[in-house]
């Protein structure tokens, strides 16, 4: 495996003192924290970095990562035969114990190692404790959210036996959104998160709605909006017009004299509340059409010349 | 298969979902981190929402060696920096709409 140089990583000298070391972790855990940061692969880094420290600001595992480091850090890395590290116990670090192959190859020591969050406690004996809980996105269309059928989830679940942390189950999961769950709203499923150890029960699964922008409609809380494109003499002369929603075509009502950017409210034909729906807005929005023909430009031309008006007007006082 | 949902947690369940002390669940919520409905402990109510609040405090926290009140100020101005990437998004959406072809 490839031997990672934890003082790169933190950008400082072999010879760094524990306060800097403490300070490159400051400066990178901030830049770098999935909670925090924008930055490309964000999570990838931080773990890097959080790897790192856990190793450089521990004295016992730093002297013997340095020892490692002496004797060839190169690509093809492998611990001594027989190695046993002395230094490798207890975590600072939260994580979902995930450390990297390097790492535990030298502080693991071949000892399962739990992760922990969410209710569960890092201990060297696995007496009861609670599961992870587990957060997984579901994605719906706008259609969806309407018609309150059950949805199918998948995820994995962590699985673990007395040898350690097996391979994860690939759990299949019914679910029906209640009506009015918007954007970024999360639904608790009570203990179908991570299984506990021992008598501990499981975690619970948090499902984030995450709702797939629509074509047509944008969304607003439980309202939608709609552009209409109309033609100047529909606005002009006003008009009926169909319009797709949601849940098929209706009618639109457009008054005469009407404005590019004019809100229209269609009730009732949104998005799912708890107790009902919301309201559908068309915004009117005049375009022009392409290149017309001799007639069509005359006739414009007589309405230029009959139809006194100065869009500009307020530039020229 | 029927599971059972559950729409709010009490405080002992909270402590437990978060494995913090009552008296670190009381802190967080004396700093405005969560505001759980009710007027003392016993009364209050926590949802998911606030749950996920307090684990991603209990990560900055530990991760960037920071204290709660550093912790509260920094989880206002990124709840403050999603809403307005939010509307960002939606504004320019909306825009593109009226702007295009």
């Amino acid at each position: 495996m490839e031997f990672k140089d934890y003082y790169k990583i933190l950008g400082i000298e072999p010879e760094s003192d524990a306060k800097a070391v403490k300070t490159a972790y400051r400066r990178l855990a901030r830049k770098y924290h999935p909670d925090v940061s924008t930055e490309h692969e964000a999570e990838k880094r931080f773990k890097e970095v959080a790897e790192a420290y856990e190793v450089l600001s521990d004295e016992a595992k730093r002297a013997e990562y340095d020892q490692l480091r002496k004797h060839g850090g190169s690509r093809s890395f492998e611990p001594p035969p027989g190695w046993q590290s002395r230094a490798g116990g207890s975590s600072q670090f939260d994580g979902d114990g995930d450390f990297s192959e390097f790492f535990e190859s030298i502080f693991g020591g071949g000892r399962f190692r739990q992760g922990r969050g969410g209710g569960q406690f890092y201990n060297d004996d696995f007496t009861s404790s609670r599961g992870r809980d587990i957060e997984v996105e579901l994605a719906l269309f706008l259609e969806d959210t309407l018609s309150g059928e059950s949805r199918t989830i998948e995820y994995n679940l962590p699985h673990y036996n007395e040898r350690g942390r097996q391979a994860d189950i690939r759990k299949t999961l019914k679910v029906k959104i209640p009506p009015g769950t918007g954007d970024g709203e999360r639904i608790r499923l009570k203990a179908q998160g991570a299984p506990g150890f021992g008598d501990g029960p499981a975690g619970d699964l948090y499902l984030k709605i995450r709702l797939v922008p629509h074509p047509l409609f944008d969304v607003i809380g439980h309202d939608l909006t709609i552009t209409v494109p109309v033609a100047p003499w529909e606005a002009a002369l006003g008009g009926r017009i169909t319009l797709p929603t949601l849940t098929g075509r209706i009618n639109l009502t457009v008054a005469p004299d009407s404005q590019s950017g004019q809100r229209l409210r269609i009730k009732g034909h949104g998005l799912n509340t708890s107790t009902g729906r919301g309201d559908l807005y068309a915004i009117l929005k005049v375009v022009m059409p392409e290149r017309g023909s001799d007639d069509a430009k005359h006739l414009w031309q007589q309405l230029a010349e009959q139809a006194p008006f100065n869009p500009r007007r307020e530039w020229e006082s | 298969m029927q599971t059972e949902y559950a729409l709010t947690m009490r405080f002992e369940e909270a402590c437990t979902a978060l494995d913090m002390e009552s008296r670190q669940v009381v802190k967080i919520v004396e700093l405005g981190i969560i505001a759980p409905r009710g007027a003392s402990p016993e009364e209050w109510h926590f949802d998911f929402d606030m749950i996920s609040t307090a684990r991603r405090a209990q990560r900055l926290r530990r991760d960037l060696h920071i204290d709660w009140s550093a912790v509260a100020l920094v989880l206002d101005l990124l709840q403050e920096r999603d809403r307005l990437q939010q509307e960002n998004a939606l504004l320019k959406q909306r825009l593109r709409r009226f702007l295009s072809d």
